[in-house]
């Protein structure tokens, strides 16, 4: 902060900011060594495009820390991949890989925008988000096309509108009573966090195959022990009305054991993915009409944030969390 | 009632505004990454574009007229630190310091508060004005709740030596002749408990000083009862309209046996 009267970054910019920066970093290396074990030349392109892109959202990030006279974040770099490491994942897991990242990348630029008043900043997570609406579609088009990703399921359209008139819309408790068909956007909401647990499972399975450290293995062992049962337990709620869970064979974990990532990124990149389920799936529940829903996700959450923590502790443990900025600590200060 | 006399002031309405396109930021990415078809997503682009752009001139609006709190300044960081010390996470202990906040931390809780404040204003309207005993009651329990969800964060912040936003304007007049239906401020009002539930969620998963996320999840199970106990009340006065369903297997399976 300079002592000059001006108007400049708040904490919270700076904080969203650095969030920022650390996910950009981390998908810039990602990306870069997925596009050169792609053998596909159109999945290769959308990586190729896509990391220019991810360049110029860094280059933006760090002009503005270096307007404001803030340290230029670590984040993730070249040591943090290697190279010459055999292909963890196939093609088509890689751009389902990119489309995750654009996913979570809607959902941290719309919350961070909530949270920015300067232009300069606004216009980073703007464009953030225009970048991450490009790449999402692209790839999931390839997907598609490729006959790989399952769409959502089709439902009648409805012709006339109604209004919920029966008390027991909202129970589902009782086991003795019939539970009434899912809603639309109940159904949206759990066949999209089935689709992300498939994804978070192969993830989970190849990072066990090549972490280093056996307790970084043991928890990406847990974290896929936790995807399927999530995956288990949704699949059952669409099938109890009828509808078929989404599933995929394609996108998986190669049978190699050499890392092309270090644990420090796979351990961040895990934590990432369970914060944003998390929040993904607060919002399900609040939207969730059925009561048997509210428990069901209730307890999913708790697990997926006791998983979270334990990933914090781990991180914590062997140095790998880069501290977010920090508030003054006036205690120390006046000490 | 476009002859209603006026509820809130104009700095208000342009608050209002404000917040409606937060929501829609939330509301189009989610909704973004659940589409398939590009002209649904063209919709929801559109949506977030005209959202930011909106968001971006009620912000400077507000700004330039002196009555938005900015989130508070910080000093910037000159090294890069990894975080080594265990205690990091701890904060649960009474006794023990607790670390100072980190920016990230102060980002969620700050416009927490902000959303709050906004939303006992809009409440404390909506008591004014609404019809029905049991909504005026609702509204009654559900500024209360901003209240004390205000009141345990700001403590949050002021024990980090940071003060809280605050701001005075933007407010209700005393009419009490509703300028909407009963149905439409319930429905507002489920929408702001919804978001708030998933905000509160973002923010406990990124906090990691331990006593944030149980402060937080008190927070989030008061909104969550009563979210639901408003969506029980729009149910019994009819006002849910119902969300396009699933065919009902049983039910058609059921006529077919009959016929």
């Amino acid at each position: 902060m300079t002592t000059e009267a001006r108007i400049q970054l708040t904490s919270t910019e700076l904080g969203t900011l650095w969030m920022t920066y650390q996910s950009t970093s981390a998908s810039l290396m990602i990306f870069d060594l997925f596009k050169e074990k792609t053998i596909n030349k159109e999945a290769q392109n959308i990586l190729a495009d896509y990391i220019v892109e991810c360049q110029n959202i860094k280059n933006k990030t760090v002009d503005i820390f270096n307007n404001e006279n803030s340290v230029i974040p670590m984040g993730f770099e070249e040591s943090d991949i290697v190279r010459e490491a055999p292909p963890l994942f196939d093609d088509f897991f890689n751009i389902m890989f990119l489309r995750q990242m654009m996913k979570l990348n809607f959902g941290h630029s719309a919350v961070s925008l909530t949270m920015s008043y300067m232009k300069e900043v606004n216009d980073i997570l703007k464009f953030n988000f225009e970048v991450a609406n490009n790449y999402y579609l692209r790839a999931t088009n390839f997907l598609l096309e490729n006959g790989v990703l399952p769409k959502p399921p089709y439902v009648t359209m409805p012709t006339t509108i109604e209004f919920v008139e029966g008390r027991n819309y909202m129970s589902g408790f009782n086991p003795l009573n019939e539970k009434r068909a899912l809603n639309t956007i109940e159904v949206g909401y759990i066949n999209e966090s089935i689709e992300d647990n498939i994804f978070g499972m192969q993830m989970m399975t190849g990072f066990a195959q090549v972490a280093k450290e056996s307790e970084v293995k043991n928890y990406f062992i847990a974290g896929k022990e936790l995807s399927k049962k999530i995956i288990t337990e949704l699949s059952k709620i669409l099938l109890q009305s009828d509808i078929q869970p989404p599933s995929t064979w394609a996108g998986k974990a190669t049978d190699s054991t050499i890392p092309p990532f270090s644990d420090k990124l796979m351990m961040y990149l895990t934590s990432i993915v369970s914060s944003a389920s998390i929040g993904y799936t607060a919002l399900g529940t609040s939207f969730s009409m059925r009561s048997d829903l509210h428990i069901k996700l209730g307890r999913m959450s708790k697990n997926i944030f006791d998983f979270s923590k334990e990933g914090g502790k781990i991180m914590i443990k062997h140095k790998w969390m880069e501290e977010p900025p920090q508030m003054e600590d006036r205690n120390q200060l006046t000490k | 009632m476009k002859g209603a006399s006026t509820l809130y002031d104009d700095f208000f309405h342009i608050m209002f505004l404000r917040q409606t396109m937060k929501l829609n930021f939330g509301h189009s990415a989610v909704y973004s990454s659940m589409s398939y078809m590009k002209e649904v997503n063209d919709v929801f682009k559109l949506n977030y574009d005209i959202s930011n752009k909106y968001y971006m001139i009620t912000t400077n609006y507000l700004l330039k007229k002196g009555v938005l709190a900015r989130p508070p300044y910080v000093t910037m960081p000159k090294q890069v630190a990894f975080i080594e010390y265990k205690n990091y996470m701890s904060g649960s202990n009474l006794l023990s310091d607790k670390r100072s906040l980190n920016t990230i931390e102060v980002g969620y809780i700050n416009e927490a508060i902000e959303d709050n404040i906004w939303a006992m204003q809009l409440l404390t309207g909506f008591a004014q004005v609404a019809k029905e005993s049991e909504v005026k009651n609702y509204f009654i329990a559900g500024k209360e709740l901003s209240k004390k969800t205000i009141s345990v964060l700001s403590d949050v912040l002021s024990q980090s030596d940071i003060q809280p936003p605050s701001t005075w304007f933007g407010k209700v007049t005393d009419s009490t002749s509703p300028p909407f239906s009963d149905k439409i401020m319930m429905y507002i009002n489920s929408l702001i408990s919804t978001t708030a539930l998933g905000f509160t969620a973002l923010g406990t998963s990124f906090s990691m000083r331990d006593d944030l996320p149980l402060k937080l999840g008190l927070i989030s199970k008061d909104t969550f009862e009563y979210a639901k106990k408003g969506a029980k009340i729009m149910i019994e006065h009819k006002w849910m309209e119902e969300p396009p369903q699933m065919e009902d297997r049983n039910q058609l399976t059921k006529i077919k046996e009959k016929t």
